[in-house]
Protein backbone atom coordinates (compact mmCIF):
# COMPACT_ATOMS: atom_id res chain seq x y z
CA UNK A 1 0.00 0.00 0.00
CA UNK A 2 1.07 3.59 -1.24
CA UNK A 3 2.25 5.71 1.66
CA UNK A 4 -0.61 8.68 1.73
CA UNK A 5 0.51 10.25 4.96
CA UNK A 6 2.49 13.38 3.30
CA UNK A 7 0.11 14.02 1.04
CA UNK A 8 -2.64 13.49 3.85
CA UNK A 9 -0.95 16.25 6.20
CA UNK A 10 -0.25 18.96 3.28
CA UNK A 11 -3.83 18.46 2.81
CA UNK A 12 -5.20 18.43 6.10
CA UNK A 13 -2.86 21.26 6.79
CA UNK A 14 -3.80 23.37 4.09
CA UNK A 15 -0.19 23.38 2.33
CA UNK A 16 -1.58 21.75 -1.19
CA UNK A 17 -0.89 23.81 -4.10
CA UNK A 18 -3.98 24.56 -6.30
CA UNK A 19 -3.59 21.95 -8.93
CA UNK A 20 -2.20 19.22 -5.96
CA UNK A 21 -5.87 19.78 -4.22
CA UNK A 22 -7.83 19.45 -7.28
CA UNK A 23 -5.55 16.08 -7.90
CA UNK A 24 -5.80 14.97 -4.44
CA UNK A 25 -9.79 15.32 -4.44
CA UNK A 26 -10.15 13.59 -7.47
CA UNK A 27 -8.09 10.75 -6.61
CA UNK A 28 -10.26 10.54 -3.41
CA UNK A 29 -12.99 9.68 -5.33
CA UNK A 30 -11.65 6.12 -6.57
CA UNK A 31 -8.53 5.44 -4.11
CA UNK A 32 -9.86 3.62 -1.30
CA UNK A 33 -6.05 3.89 0.81
CA UNK A 34 -6.39 6.85 0.21
CA UNK A 35 -9.55 7.43 1.91
CA UNK A 36 -8.56 5.44 4.91
CA UNK A 37 -5.37 7.46 4.88
CA UNK A 38 -7.20 10.55 5.18
CA UNK A 39 -10.29 8.74 7.67
CA UNK A 40 -7.41 8.18 10.30
CA UNK A 41 -5.77 12.18 10.03
CA UNK A 42 -9.13 13.26 10.70
CA UNK A 43 -10.17 10.82 13.54
CA UNK A 44 -6.89 12.52 15.18
CA UNK A 45 -7.81 15.99 14.12
CA UNK A 46 -11.70 15.33 15.40
CA UNK A 47 -9.88 14.18 18.64
CA UNK A 48 -7.47 17.27 19.01
CA UNK A 49 -10.28 19.70 18.65
CA UNK A 50 -11.97 17.90 21.74
CA UNK A 51 -9.08 20.83 23.59
CA UNK A 52 -10.35 23.48 22.23
CA UNK A 53 -13.11 24.54 24.44
CA UNK A 54 -13.25 22.20 27.22
CA UNK A 55 -15.44 23.19 30.20
CA UNK A 56 -13.47 25.04 32.70
CA UNK A 57 -13.63 26.89 35.81
CA UNK A 58 -13.71 30.74 34.65
CA UNK A 59 -13.37 32.43 37.64
CA UNK A 60 -9.50 30.98 37.73
CA UNK A 61 -8.90 33.13 34.63
CA UNK A 62 -10.21 35.93 36.37
CA UNK A 63 -8.06 35.43 38.94
CA UNK A 64 -4.97 35.35 37.15
CA UNK A 65 -4.41 38.74 36.62
CA UNK A 66 -4.88 39.96 40.81
CA UNK A 67 -2.72 37.16 41.72
CA UNK A 68 0.10 38.50 39.26
CA UNK A 69 -0.26 42.01 41.24
CA UNK A 70 -0.05 40.26 45.08
CA UNK A 71 2.80 39.09 43.64
CA UNK A 72 4.36 41.91 42.52
CA UNK A 73 3.57 43.32 45.56
CA UNK A 74 5.23 40.27 47.68
CA UNK A 75 8.48 40.03 45.13
CA UNK A 76 9.33 43.60 46.21
CA UNK A 77 9.25 43.37 50.00
CA UNK A 78 11.37 40.10 49.73
CA UNK A 79 13.39 41.48 46.76
CA UNK A 80 16.79 42.44 48.49
CA UNK A 81 17.11 39.17 50.09
CA UNK A 82 17.21 36.96 46.99
CA UNK A 83 19.48 39.60 45.20
CA UNK A 84 21.79 38.65 47.43
CA UNK A 85 21.16 34.71 47.34
CA UNK A 86 21.75 35.01 43.48
CA UNK A 87 24.60 36.68 43.88
CA UNK A 88 25.65 34.16 46.41
CA UNK A 89 24.41 31.28 43.68
CA UNK A 90 26.34 33.13 41.04
CA UNK A 91 29.86 32.74 43.28
CA UNK A 92 29.33 28.99 44.60
CA UNK A 93 28.48 28.05 40.59
CA UNK A 94 31.61 30.01 39.82
CA UNK A 95 33.79 28.41 42.23
CA UNK A 96 32.68 24.77 41.52
CA UNK A 97 32.84 25.48 37.68
CA UNK A 98 36.60 26.66 38.14
CA UNK A 99 37.17 23.59 40.46
CA UNK A 100 36.00 21.02 38.10
CA UNK A 101 38.08 22.64 35.56
CA UNK A 102 41.17 23.18 37.40
CA UNK A 103 41.25 20.14 39.01
CA UNK A 104 39.53 17.34 37.09
CA UNK A 105 39.77 18.61 33.32
CA UNK A 106 43.63 19.75 33.82
CA UNK A 107 44.41 17.72 36.38
CA UNK A 108 42.55 14.43 36.25
CA UNK A 109 45.04 12.05 38.61
CA UNK A 110 44.23 14.58 41.48
CA UNK A 111 41.61 13.39 43.92
CA UNK A 112 37.87 13.06 42.99
CA UNK A 113 35.91 15.82 43.26
CA UNK A 114 32.72 15.93 42.14
CA UNK A 115 30.07 18.96 42.22
CA UNK A 116 28.12 16.65 44.90
CA UNK A 117 31.51 16.41 47.12
CA UNK A 118 31.90 20.15 47.00
CA UNK A 119 28.72 21.04 47.78
CA UNK A 120 29.19 18.87 51.06
CA UNK A 121 31.84 21.13 52.24
CA UNK A 122 29.19 24.02 51.80
CA UNK A 123 27.64 24.44 55.43
CA UNK A 124 23.75 23.90 55.86
CA UNK A 125 23.34 27.52 56.28
CA UNK A 126 24.86 28.63 53.18
CA UNK A 127 23.04 25.63 51.96
CA UNK A 128 19.83 26.71 52.90
CA UNK A 129 19.46 30.46 51.96
CA UNK A 130 21.08 28.95 48.07
CA UNK A 131 18.11 26.88 48.05
CA UNK A 132 15.83 29.34 49.98
CA UNK A 133 15.93 31.21 46.60
CA UNK A 134 16.68 28.82 44.48
CA UNK A 135 13.38 26.58 45.16
CA UNK A 136 11.37 30.13 45.74
CA UNK A 137 12.39 31.16 42.40
CA UNK A 138 9.37 31.40 40.75
CA UNK A 139 9.73 35.00 39.09
CA UNK A 140 13.03 32.80 37.43
CA UNK A 141 15.31 35.97 37.50
CA UNK A 142 18.28 32.61 37.09
CA UNK A 143 16.85 32.12 33.92
CA UNK A 144 15.86 35.46 33.33
CA UNK A 145 18.12 36.16 29.96
CA UNK A 146 16.53 33.02 28.32
CA UNK A 147 13.40 34.33 26.93
CA UNK A 148 15.11 37.37 24.22
CA UNK A 149 17.08 34.55 23.07
CA UNK A 150 15.47 32.24 19.92
CA UNK A 151 16.20 28.54 20.85
CA UNK A 152 18.66 26.89 19.14
CA UNK A 153 18.51 23.40 17.21
CA UNK A 154 20.62 21.94 19.65
CA UNK A 155 18.94 23.47 22.76
CA UNK A 156 17.44 19.96 23.06
CA UNK A 157 21.15 18.42 23.48
CA UNK A 158 20.79 18.37 27.60
CA UNK A 159 17.45 16.33 26.78
CA UNK A 160 19.13 13.70 24.88
CA UNK A 161 22.00 13.74 26.58
CA UNK A 162 20.23 12.68 30.01
CA UNK A 163 18.30 10.62 28.00
CA UNK A 164 21.53 8.11 26.94
CA UNK A 165 22.61 8.60 30.08
CA UNK A 166 19.30 7.43 32.11
CA UNK A 167 19.95 3.90 30.77
CA UNK A 168 23.30 3.53 32.41
CA UNK A 169 22.98 3.32 36.53
CA UNK A 170 22.59 6.76 37.12
CA UNK A 171 24.89 6.68 40.23
CA UNK A 172 27.97 6.86 37.61
CA UNK A 173 26.89 10.15 37.11
CA UNK A 174 28.56 12.07 39.23
CA UNK A 175 32.35 10.32 38.79
CA UNK A 176 34.48 12.12 37.52
CA UNK A 177 34.17 11.39 34.17
CA UNK A 178 30.72 11.56 33.74
CA UNK A 179 30.51 15.18 35.45
CA UNK A 180 33.61 16.26 32.90
CA UNK A 181 31.46 14.57 29.72
CA UNK A 182 28.35 16.51 31.19
CA UNK A 183 29.79 19.77 31.92
CA UNK A 184 31.42 19.95 28.07
CA UNK A 185 28.06 19.20 26.31
CA UNK A 186 26.03 21.71 27.74
CA UNK A 187 25.91 25.38 28.01
CA UNK A 188 25.61 27.62 31.23
CA UNK A 189 22.09 27.72 31.80
CA UNK A 190 22.11 24.40 31.20
CA UNK A 191 24.83 24.14 33.89
CA UNK A 192 22.83 26.45 36.11
CA UNK A 193 19.83 23.87 36.34
CA UNK A 194 22.05 20.78 37.16
CA UNK A 195 23.37 22.80 39.87
CA UNK A 196 20.42 23.91 41.14
CA UNK A 197 18.81 20.21 41.18
CA UNK A 198 22.27 18.76 43.01
CA UNK A 199 21.53 21.62 45.47
CA UNK A 200 17.91 20.69 45.83
CA UNK A 201 18.77 16.75 46.50
CA UNK A 202 21.07 17.88 49.03
CA UNK A 203 19.00 20.15 50.87
CA UNK A 204 15.78 18.35 50.60
CA UNK B 1 -18.64 51.69 26.32
CA UNK B 2 -14.64 50.44 26.48
CA UNK B 3 -13.04 51.64 23.92
CA UNK B 4 -11.11 48.34 21.93
CA UNK B 5 -7.28 49.63 22.12
CA UNK B 6 -4.51 47.67 19.85
CA UNK B 7 -1.57 46.03 21.48
CA UNK B 8 0.50 48.77 20.67
CA UNK B 9 -1.72 51.70 22.43
CA UNK B 10 -1.94 49.59 25.32
CA UNK B 11 1.73 49.23 25.24
CA UNK B 12 2.23 53.09 24.72
CA UNK B 13 -0.21 53.77 27.76
CA UNK B 14 2.01 51.54 29.95
CA UNK B 15 5.16 52.87 29.11
CA UNK B 16 3.98 56.26 29.88
CA UNK B 17 2.84 54.99 32.98
CA UNK B 18 -1.10 53.32 32.68
CA UNK B 19 -1.13 50.24 34.80
CA UNK B 20 -4.19 49.74 33.89
CA UNK B 21 -3.28 49.56 30.26
CA UNK B 22 -1.07 46.29 31.26
CA UNK B 23 -4.30 44.91 33.00
CA UNK B 24 -5.66 45.05 29.75
CA UNK B 25 -2.72 43.08 28.07
CA UNK B 26 -2.81 40.62 30.39
CA UNK B 27 -6.38 40.06 30.32
CA UNK B 28 -6.34 39.69 26.18
CA UNK B 29 -3.34 37.16 26.58
CA UNK B 30 -3.58 35.06 29.52
CA UNK B 31 -5.84 32.33 28.06
CA UNK B 32 -3.81 32.03 25.10
CA UNK B 33 -0.70 32.04 27.52
CA UNK B 34 -2.84 29.34 29.66
CA UNK B 35 -3.51 26.91 27.08
CA UNK B 36 -0.42 27.23 25.23
CA UNK B 37 1.94 26.23 28.23
CA UNK B 38 -1.06 23.49 29.19
CA UNK B 39 -0.34 21.79 26.12
CA UNK B 40 3.35 22.00 26.15
CA UNK B 41 3.49 21.20 29.87
CA UNK B 42 0.87 19.08 30.30
CA UNK B 43 -0.73 19.84 33.73
CA UNK B 44 -2.44 22.97 35.39
CA UNK B 45 -0.25 23.74 38.25
CA UNK B 46 3.10 24.39 35.80
CA UNK B 47 0.68 25.88 33.11
CA UNK B 48 -0.67 28.23 36.26
CA UNK B 49 3.27 28.78 36.87
CA UNK B 50 3.96 29.79 33.62
CA UNK B 51 1.57 32.04 33.27
CA UNK B 52 2.62 33.98 36.32
CA UNK B 53 6.48 34.14 34.60
CA UNK B 54 5.22 35.65 31.22
CA UNK B 55 3.33 38.17 32.77
CA UNK B 56 6.02 38.95 34.94
CA UNK B 57 8.30 39.12 32.39
CA UNK B 58 5.73 41.48 30.24
CA UNK B 59 5.45 43.24 33.15
CA UNK B 60 9.18 43.96 33.11
CA UNK B 61 10.67 43.94 29.54
CA UNK B 62 7.34 45.74 28.14
CA UNK B 63 8.87 48.95 28.14
CA UNK B 64 11.60 47.96 26.16
CA UNK B 65 9.49 46.38 23.27
CA UNK B 66 10.34 48.05 19.81
CA UNK B 67 7.33 46.37 17.96
CA UNK B 68 9.92 44.98 15.22
CA UNK B 69 7.54 41.56 15.54
CA UNK B 70 3.97 41.40 16.91
CA UNK B 71 3.09 41.39 20.70
CA UNK B 72 1.62 38.69 20.37
CA UNK B 73 4.47 36.08 18.53
CA UNK B 74 7.10 37.55 21.12
CA UNK B 75 4.46 36.98 23.82
CA UNK B 76 4.15 33.20 22.54
CA UNK B 77 8.21 33.17 22.01
CA UNK B 78 8.48 33.87 25.86
CA UNK B 79 5.71 31.85 27.02
CA UNK B 80 6.90 28.74 24.51
CA UNK B 81 10.48 29.31 26.08
CA UNK B 82 9.56 28.91 29.72
CA UNK B 83 7.79 25.71 28.88
CA UNK B 84 10.38 24.19 27.54
CA UNK B 85 12.67 25.31 30.51
CA UNK B 86 9.81 23.79 32.74
CA UNK B 87 9.98 20.62 30.92
CA UNK B 88 14.39 20.47 30.88
CA UNK B 89 13.91 21.28 34.48
CA UNK B 90 11.74 18.17 35.20
CA UNK B 91 13.47 15.87 33.22
CA UNK B 92 16.70 16.87 35.27
CA UNK B 93 15.25 16.30 37.94
CA UNK B 94 13.62 13.45 37.36
CA UNK B 95 16.83 12.28 36.63
CA UNK B 96 19.13 13.49 39.20
CA UNK B 97 17.37 12.52 42.03
CA UNK B 98 17.29 8.72 40.83
CA UNK B 99 12.97 8.66 40.43
CA UNK B 100 11.23 8.06 37.70
CA UNK B 101 9.51 10.96 35.50
CA UNK B 102 6.72 12.03 37.69
CA UNK B 103 3.65 12.26 35.35
CA UNK B 104 1.75 15.21 36.56
CA UNK B 105 -1.00 14.70 33.83
CA UNK B 106 -4.31 13.66 35.65
CA UNK B 107 -3.63 15.53 38.65
CA UNK B 108 -7.35 16.43 39.72
CA UNK B 109 -6.37 19.13 42.48
CA UNK B 110 -6.51 22.43 41.66
CA UNK B 111 -7.95 21.79 38.21
CA UNK B 112 -9.89 24.14 36.40
CA UNK B 113 -11.97 21.32 34.54
CA UNK B 114 -14.95 21.15 35.52
CA UNK B 115 -16.37 17.92 34.33
CA UNK B 116 -14.92 14.92 34.42
CA UNK B 117 -15.43 13.49 30.79
CA UNK B 118 -13.62 17.15 29.84
CA UNK B 119 -10.87 16.12 31.68
CA UNK B 120 -10.69 12.42 30.57
CA UNK B 121 -10.71 13.73 26.97
CA UNK B 122 -7.98 16.21 27.75
CA UNK B 123 -5.75 14.14 29.86
CA UNK B 124 -5.68 11.72 26.80
CA UNK B 125 -4.66 14.53 24.44
CA UNK B 126 -1.94 15.55 26.55
CA UNK B 127 -0.58 12.36 27.40
CA UNK B 128 -0.28 12.13 23.64
CA UNK B 129 1.42 15.13 23.22
CA UNK B 130 3.76 14.46 25.81
CA UNK B 131 4.80 11.07 23.49
CA UNK B 132 6.77 13.64 21.27
CA UNK B 133 9.45 15.42 21.66
CA UNK B 134 9.44 19.01 23.02
CA UNK B 135 10.32 20.64 19.58
CA UNK B 136 7.87 18.79 17.55
CA UNK B 137 5.13 19.32 20.38
CA UNK B 138 5.53 23.11 20.41
CA UNK B 139 5.36 23.23 16.31
CA UNK B 140 2.59 21.41 16.54
CA UNK B 141 0.92 23.08 19.38
CA UNK B 142 1.47 26.40 17.36
CA UNK B 143 0.23 25.34 14.38
CA UNK B 144 -2.91 22.72 15.40
CA UNK B 145 -4.50 24.29 18.62
CA UNK B 146 -2.67 28.45 18.49
CA UNK B 147 -3.77 28.23 14.58
CA UNK B 148 -0.47 30.31 13.99
CA UNK B 149 0.99 30.57 10.59
CA UNK B 150 4.10 28.84 9.75
CA UNK B 151 5.83 32.10 9.13
CA UNK B 152 4.53 33.39 12.97
CA UNK B 153 5.80 29.95 13.92
CA UNK B 154 9.15 31.11 12.39
CA UNK B 155 9.32 34.55 14.10
CA UNK B 156 8.54 32.32 17.04
CA UNK B 157 10.88 29.97 17.03
CA UNK B 158 13.76 31.12 14.98
CA UNK B 159 13.46 27.78 12.87
CA UNK B 160 12.85 28.09 8.90
CA UNK B 161 9.25 27.24 7.79
CA UNK B 162 11.03 23.91 5.85
CA UNK B 163 12.38 22.92 8.88
CA UNK B 164 8.63 23.66 10.80
CA UNK B 165 6.96 21.85 8.20
CA UNK B 166 8.99 18.89 8.63
CA UNK B 167 8.24 18.99 12.35
CA UNK B 168 4.38 19.38 12.33
CA UNK B 169 4.50 16.36 9.34
CA UNK B 170 6.70 14.01 11.90
CA UNK B 171 4.54 15.28 15.00
CA UNK B 172 1.24 14.82 13.40
CA UNK B 173 2.43 11.15 11.76
CA UNK B 174 3.56 10.11 15.22
CA UNK B 175 0.41 11.69 16.84
CA UNK B 176 -1.27 8.90 14.76
CA UNK B 177 0.83 5.89 14.75
CA UNK B 178 0.47 6.28 18.54
CA UNK B 179 -3.72 6.74 18.39
CA UNK B 180 -3.30 3.78 16.18
CA UNK B 181 -1.57 1.70 18.52
CA UNK B 182 -3.66 2.65 21.55
CA UNK B 183 -6.48 0.56 19.54
CA UNK B 184 -4.61 -2.72 19.40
Amino acid sequence: MKNYDELVIRYLDEQLSESEFKKFERELKNNEDLKKALDSYRELSQLFSEDKIPNVRQSYFNEIVPKFWQRIEKKSSTFPSRKIGFAFAIILLAIASYVILNVNVLNPKSEDLTLQSIIENISEDELGEIADFILDDSWGLLADNSDYELLKDDDLILERIVENISDVDRFILLNDYQINNFYSFIDDDDIENAYNELLTIRIL
Amino acid sequence: MTEIKNDQELVEEFISGNESAFNRLANRYKEKIYWHARRMTGNHLDADEIVQQVLLVMYKKLKTFKFRSSLYTWIYKITSTRSLNLIKKDKLRSFISFSENFDKIGLTEEDIITDLESKEKLDRIHRLLKKISPKQRKVFILRNFDELTYDEISEITGNSVGTLKANYFHAFKKLKDLVQDEKL
